[in-house]
């Protein structure tokens, strides 16, 4: 277990990767990046701002190895709002890393359902896959959105595809008016698509990560599937 | 009203002003600043205009009056509920909110389906304790024990919860003991570990409601993040850091979890752990039925065999509405804490 610890983080650079959606990317005031396993998340506590808000726990979308620690983060209330107006050399506490959304290395069938922003520790993960050139792991990726705007990482995604071949990325458009030319779901993910995409695939651990009605709906269908409980995995963004 | 602004307001006045202040709303409960007359009058007109200390609220007693709630009105609009629970042996618990909704959606839990509408401030959390103990003066009476179990998860707004703790238990303001301080989580872990590393000796309170993955997850959202032996290795080590005893809420709904194995299943898990059993009288919803008194009771006798501390709550409040969020207010569809019900044995 990596110990939890506060250091003080200060802003690098900011990427938008969509109009609601800025990727922020920290480098540690002063001593090492922290460590920390592909998945978890981190407290991030503006400590410069003049009324205080209390922190609020953000998934880690960059990689273990990379030399930035970075959050995404959908503008969504008073506390996002605030993260989107933080400019470069902004000072915030990081504290963390904590959660247990990691993939095991002994996990080499996985299925990941990501509903909107709940992508971003998802990113994390498979690019540490990338990081160490992990070809025998396979991944299905369903990546549910409302409509194609609102997908994030796009290249970074497609690049991943290309980089490991066992990374497939199914994309789920909720309320999109279906495209002949394109590929992909115009429809939630449901026991269909399951079937469709997993039966053949002999998927075995599943990890949900996006919004609690999202989560909760998700495994519901997983389980009316008859995946075992002890084989789904969340990671809640409330 | 924010406590931490008090400051500020005062500011240019010579600094004893600030204890005397503090002394006014926390210690001699004052709801008005002409009340304070150790203050220059021009001073008390100014704080009158700019920190205004009355509280908007309704409040419904039951008919014994052994249950009151409020509903308190925000600067925003917004509203939340908070419940007195007077007990026969003279103590006075608040049960307070912690947000406007609740992101957690319990399956049980009327709050649980108006999602979170946002966070309070330690400031609004401190307000509905506040709000009772100027209720509770002209008696003679003091709030003794505060309760997080109201309308909101405590951990999904940690730094505000455990800095309202700090002004509730405050020796210079409301002067509540934090062993008379209770949070309850519904299983947030890395809360209960941060908790755990508080110097506070604030009682902890772990929402189970069942002893198996497959009936907790069906009830509660957040149990879909850990199996229910992840969360009692983490409370396990709240244990053993803190050495104080754990309080486990199990909320009883007939057909759910109040089988025969469960109880048993139940029992095998709190054996020889530091904690009590808190067995809850379910109000009923439509979604669910509550369990049968003789369930309870068949629970309550599994757990004892077992060597378990276990009591069962009665139903407190119901006439006041103040049960486990599912309590509507006739305005605004605003929806009630947690079951705000008396720790009693069967």
């Amino acid at each position: 277990m990596i110990p939890s610890e506060d250091t003080i983080y200060r802003l690098d650079h900011v990427t938008r990767e969509s109009p609601e959606v800025l990727t922020l990317s920290f480098a540690p005031e002063a001593g090492e990046l922290m460590q920390f396993h592909a998945g978890q998340y981190v407290y991030v506590d503006m400590i410069e701002r003049p009324k205080r808000l209390p922190s609020r726990p953000y998934s880690i979308s960059s990689s273990p190895s990379d030399a930035f620690v970075s959050v995404s983060v959908k503008k969504l209330g008073a506390f996002s709002g605030a993260l989107h107006e933080l400019t470069p050399g902004s000072r915030v506490i990081l504290r963390g890393p904590a959660g247990n959304f990691i993939p095991q290395p002994s996990m080499k069938k996985l299925v990941f359902i990501a509903g909107g922003i709940g992508i971003a520790p998802f990113l994390s993960i498979l690019k540490g896959f990338v990081g160490r050139n992990a070809q025998d792991q396979e991944v299905l990726l369903f990546y549910s959105n409302k409509r194609r705007e609102d997908i994030v990482f796009f290249g970074e995604l497609q690049g991943i595809t290309q980089a490991l071949r066992g990374v497939r990325i199914v994309y789920c458009l909720t309320q999109q008016e279906e495209k002949a030319d394109e590929a992909g779901e115009y429809r939630r993910f449901d026991g269909s698509m399951l079937k469709q995409y997993c039966s053949k695939f002999g998927m075995q651990d599943y990890f949900l990560c996006g919004s609690v009605p999202f989560v909760t709906e998700t495994s519901q269908v997983l389980e009316h599937a008859g995946v075992l409980c002890q084989r789904i995995h969340a990671e809640l963004f409330y | 009203m924010d406590f931490t602004q008090i400051g500020e307001v005062l500011e240019g006045e010579p600094k004893y002003r600030l204890a005397q202040a503090k002394r006014g709303i926390f210690v001699d409960l004052v709801e008005d600043w002409e009340q304070v007359t150790a203050f220059p009058k021009a001073l008390r007109a100014r704080l009158a205009v700019d920190f205004p200390l009355p509280i908007e609220a309704q409040t419904f007693g039951d008919t014994k009056m052994t249950a009151v709630k409020a509903l308190i009105r925000l600067s925003d609009g917004k509203r939340i509920e908070t419940v007195l629970m007077r007990h026969t042996d003279g103590r006075n618990t608040v049960c307070v909110s912690s947000q406007v909704g609740c992101p957690m959606a319990c399956a049980f839990c009327a709050t649980g389906k108006m999602s979170l509408l946002r966070s309070l401030s330690a400031s609004e959390i401190v307000l509905q304790v506040l709000f009772f103990a100027r209720l509770l003066k002209p008696e003679g009476e003091r709030v003794s024990g505060v309760v997080f179990m109201g309308m909101g998860e405590p951990f999904a707004n940690y730094d505000n919860a455990l800095a309202a703790v700090r002004m509730l238990n405050d020796h210079d303001g409301l002067n509540i003991g934090a062993r008379h301080i209770s949070i309850s989580t519904c299983g947030i872990l890395e809360g209960i570990r941060r908790f755990t590393s508080e110097a506070l000796q604030v009682n902890l309170a772990i929402s189970l409601h069942a002893p198996d993955d497959k009936t907790r997850r069906e009830l509660m959202p957040v149990a879909r993040t850990h199996t229910v032996l992840e969360l009692l290795a983490v409370v396990d080590e709240y244990i053993a850091q803190t050495k104080r005893k754990v309080m486990f809420e199990y909320l009883m709904i007939g057909g759910k979890n109040d089988a025969d194995e469960q109880a048993h299943a139940l029992a095998k898990l709190m054996q020889g752990k530091l904690c009590m059993v808190n067995l809850i009288a379910y109000n009923s919803t439509g979604v669910f039925v509550p369990a049968t008194r003789e369930r309870m009771v068949f629970f309550k006798t599994v757990l004892e065999q077992a060597g378990v501390p276990v009591t069962v709550r009665f139903r407190h409040g119901r006439e006041v509405k103040g049960a486990c969020g599912q309590l509507l207010t006739k305005e605004d569809a605003y929806v009630l804490p947690s079951d705000v019900t008396d720790a009693a044995s069967v």
